[in-house]
């Protein structure tokens, strides 16, 4: 029956994820129709076009297009701030020109998506979709719209053309997915918002080590705000028989920054890898050119997050870990692994707390509102931090203890079994009492406190 | 594997249906407890057993006034936020002759939810021969329905779809674990510390299911017995400053509260109305805003505005609160003393 009806599912999908994004302004419905138009009618073109030229003229148009969208939307106000800030420094006096504008939700997602498309269009990877209807339903699905994970058209299109096949065992672990996303949303972010704002909002107010408890708070409320959407998108998907890539992968268990960003936000890292890093060059070149595609990739890749200053030096700082974390590299390539298992062990956890530890140091960035901002939390971790003499700090630590615990201890559970699914995979009996916990939590002491929207819906 | 069949999906719905009844067995024991009587009218909605949730007043004002208002012909109103409630009828009845006194408090209250109350009371076709109300610059600043749950105002106040108001409530019984704390009290009666943010059992106060007078006798009783043992309470009084020469407050009154101020007016021209406006005397001895002052004596005359705010007699005794959010019934009586005496 799925199968035989599978056209008029993709319709359906498409009509509800057309409702499900005007439901927030229904005049951007309309900037999201022109995006898809263009580019399926670009992507038809460059697929029929055997001229390199006019495809990469074609390509270029697209790109273009698509990226000027982006920036009107979302980098007018911040170029034009910074570059009257710029003037004002050398003492010209301009007029603000800032304009009063509405950031379309999910445009940073699916702009980029629609740009994998056409791009894989144009290096032969993907044939372009025939129906537009279809290629509308794969931009819009809506799991997945307005924050990802960036599906890519090779991925997602196959699976829109071809009728789909829901298992029993789909309908199962969606469920857990979309269980397990909402416990992580509505428990752990949530809560651990209520600590980290007013700590953010006031650093002054607060001394060193109350900053470093909402710093670790932070890191794990961005990362449950975000997974969780993703656990969500794909537990959806799963449901309805889609296959949405995986977005993260236990990232707080890297021990580097390469490997971070191989677990953190996968869609958004491979693309900027596959559309942008390479392009550039990748690895390919000397030292010194690799360093450049890493600086340039990274620092795009924290505009992307918003148009901000503090995202930008956010990139910087990651593209200086990647950087370190080559040189490291390549100066102990040579030195061999440690025999011992206890040893070898203890060094693991030891290089996972260190670089947990650097990955904070770029949350205060990403999350502080301001540079001023960013430089006062600094200063309360690096002048103010008296964890002996200092009491104010309890009233955040055990909260953050109580909304993390669980969360913790299934994402050690699942790294020890090397598998994400680790929970969905143990006896019934302890595996119902854990859903019980995690709806119970929810219940009391999560989500029905009004609506806290996710954090990269502003992405 | 195989695709999904109808029985594999129907066992999957049943499993789901399992595992959510808990939670709808849960959901149930809220329209059966009613925690924040806010499902239904209640003759007295303080005459009940333990645990004594903390409930909102002007839901109970609203629906008392609704419930009684052909039977006793409520003709005279004291309005506003629980600084008001020192303010007792039985003490206002002498100035104000033969009425029938009733008392509209509601915590955290507003111009807006003032000016609900009187076209409430207009609507349902009420009289309005006397008015006091009792206001400080916190009540003047809020502009719109507060929505926090022990103040957002009942529909016919605010004029929120019945199901809004009521959600907001449900969702209160699921918060930061109060279905808990409740039962738990409940069930086991003994008090646990981690429930005085929400059950409140300690401080338990009752109103007069006619006049809706709010009685705080624990407070007065507790004052009394050991006045030093109570002032000394940091929790009580360690919030706010009492240094004295508090300075002057923000201006507060913008456009849309001077609107609602008209407002006000109009309907107690319309009534023919004796309104007397009282500004509180608080604990933090701040004198209101000179500008907000004029533009409340322009819209009701300087003789019904009666101004305590500020460094004085009243409010530099901290023995006139209860709190330093509040102060005491005898203070309002000599407030009213003063104020009715004048004329």
């Amino acid at each position: 029956m799925v199968g035989r009806y599978h056209k008029l599912q993709n319709r359906w999908i498409l009509a509800a994820s057309c409702f499900f994004y005007a439901w927030w302004d229904w005049r951007f419905l309309l900037l999201l129709f022109a995006t898809i138009g263009i580019d399926y009618l670009i992507a038809r073109a460059i697929a029929l076009s055997e001229s390199p030229g006019r495809r990469k003229t074609l390509l270029s148009l697209s790109v273009v297009s698509n990226l000027v969208v982006l920036a009107f939307f979302k980098y007018f106000n911040f170029f034009s701030d910074s570059f009257r800030a710029f003037l004002e420094f050398f003492g010209v006096s301009v007029q603000s020109a800032s304009l009063a504008i509405l950031l379309p939700i999910g445009i940073s997602f699916y702009t980029f998506q629609a740009i994998s498309y056409v791009v894989d269009v144009y290096r032969n990877k993907l044939k372009p979709a025939e129906n537009f209807l279809d290629y509308a339903a794969y931009i819009t699905y809506f799991p997945q719209l307005v924050a990802g994970p960036i599906e890519r058209g090779a991925h997602l299109l196959p699976q829109i053309l071809k009728p789909r096949i829901i298992r029993v065992d789909h309908l199962y672990t969606g469920t857990h997915l979309i269980f397990w996303g909402l416990f992580q949303k509505v428990f752990v972010a949530d809560n651990l918002a209520r600590l980290v704002d007013p700590v953010f909002l006031h650093p002054s107010n607060h001394d060193g080590v109350t900053v470093l408890i909402a710093l670790y708070a932070f890191a794990i409320q961005i990362y449950c705000d975000f997974s969780g959407y993703s656990d969500i998108a794909r537990g959806i998907g799963k449901c309805m028989g889609f296959d949405i890539m995986l977005n993260f992968n236990l990232p707080y268990f890297s021990t580097c920054a390469r490997e971070f960003w191989q677990r953190w936000h996968i869609s958004l890292s491979t693309w900027l890898r596959d559309y942008l890093y390479i392009p550039l060059g990748g690895s390919h070149g000397c030292r010194l050119l690799t360093f450049r595609n890493v600086i340039i990739t990274m620092l795009l890749g924290g505009l992307w997050h918003g148009a901000q200053w503090t995202f930008v030096l956010w990139g910087a700082y990651h593209a200086i870990l990647l950087i370190a974390d080559h040189l490291v590299g390549a100066a102990t390539r040579s030195v061999p692994p440690l025999q011992n298992k206890l040893a070898s062990r203890t060094w693991f956890a030891l290089k996972v707390i260190i670089f947990f530890h650097l990955i904070c140091a770029g949350w205060l960035l990403f999350r502080a509102t301001s540079l001023s901002n960013a430089a006062e939390l600094a200063q309360a971790l690096l002048l103010r931090f008296h964890p002996f003499s200092s009491h104010q700090w309890h009233s955040i630590f055990l909260p953050w203890v109580f909304y993390t615990g669980i969360f913790a201890v299934t994402q050690c559970y699942q790294f020890l079994k090397k598998d994400l699914m680790a929970i969905y995979r143990l006896p019934r009996f302890i595996r119902w009492t854990y859903y019980y916990g995690l709806l119970f939590a929810m219940l009391f002491w999560g989500g029905l406190s009004g609506p806290t929207q996710f954090i990269y819906f502003q992405f | 594997m195989k695709r999904i069949s109808a029985i594999d999906f129907a066992i999957f719905l049943g499993k789901a249906f399992f595992f959510l009844l808990p939670l709808a067995f849960i959901t149930a024991t809220y329209f059966v407890v009613d925690p924040f009587k806010v499902l239904g009218s209640y003759e007295d909605f303080y005459n009940t057993s333990p645990p004594h949730v903390v409930l909102n007043r002007g839901y109970v004002s609203t629906e008392l006034y609704l419930r009684h208002y052909k039977k006793y012909q409520y003709d005279s109103f004291i309005f506003g936020s629980s600084r008001s409630l020192a303010y007792q009828t039985k003490d206002w009845q002498p100035y104000i002759g033969k009425a029938s006194p009733f008392h509209w408090d509601s915590s955290g209250e507003s111009l807006f939810g003032i000016l609900g109350a009187l076209k409430l009371i207009d609507r349902t076709g009420g009289d309005i021969k006397n008015a006091l109300l009792i206001i400080d610059p916190l009540l003047l600043k809020q502009d719109s329905e507060d929505e926090r749950r022990i103040a957002v105002h009942h529909p016919q106040v605010s004029g929120w779809p019945w199901l809004k108001f009521q959600w907001k409530f449900f969702r209160g019984y699921f918060e930061r674990g109060f279905c808990i704390r409740y039962w738990d009290l409940k069930l086991f009666k003994t008090e646990r510390p981690y429930m005085y943010e929400m059950v409140f059992s300690q401080n338990y106060f009752f109103s007069d299911p006619v006049t809706n007078d709010y009685s705080s006798a624990k407070n007065e009783e507790a004052i009394e017995a050991n006045p030093k043992k109570y002032y000394s309470n940091r929790k009580r009084f360690g919030r706010v400053a009492h240094t004295g020469g508090g300075g002057e407050n923000e201006a507060v009154l913008k456009d849309k509260q001077v609107e609602m101020l008209h407002d006000i007016r109009s309907i107690f021209l319309k009534k023919k109305t004796q309104y007397k406006i009282v500004i509180s005397p608080l604990f933090d001895q701040k004198k209101i805003n000179r500008k907000d002052l004029k533009i409340l004596q322009n819209v009701f005359g300087e003789r019904t505005i009666h101004d305590f705010s500020g460094s004085n007699e009243l409010t530099r005794n901290i023995r006139n609160y209860r709190d330093s959010g509040h102060y005491r019934p005898h203070v309002a009586r000599h407030i009213m003393k003063s104020v009715y005496e004048k004329d």
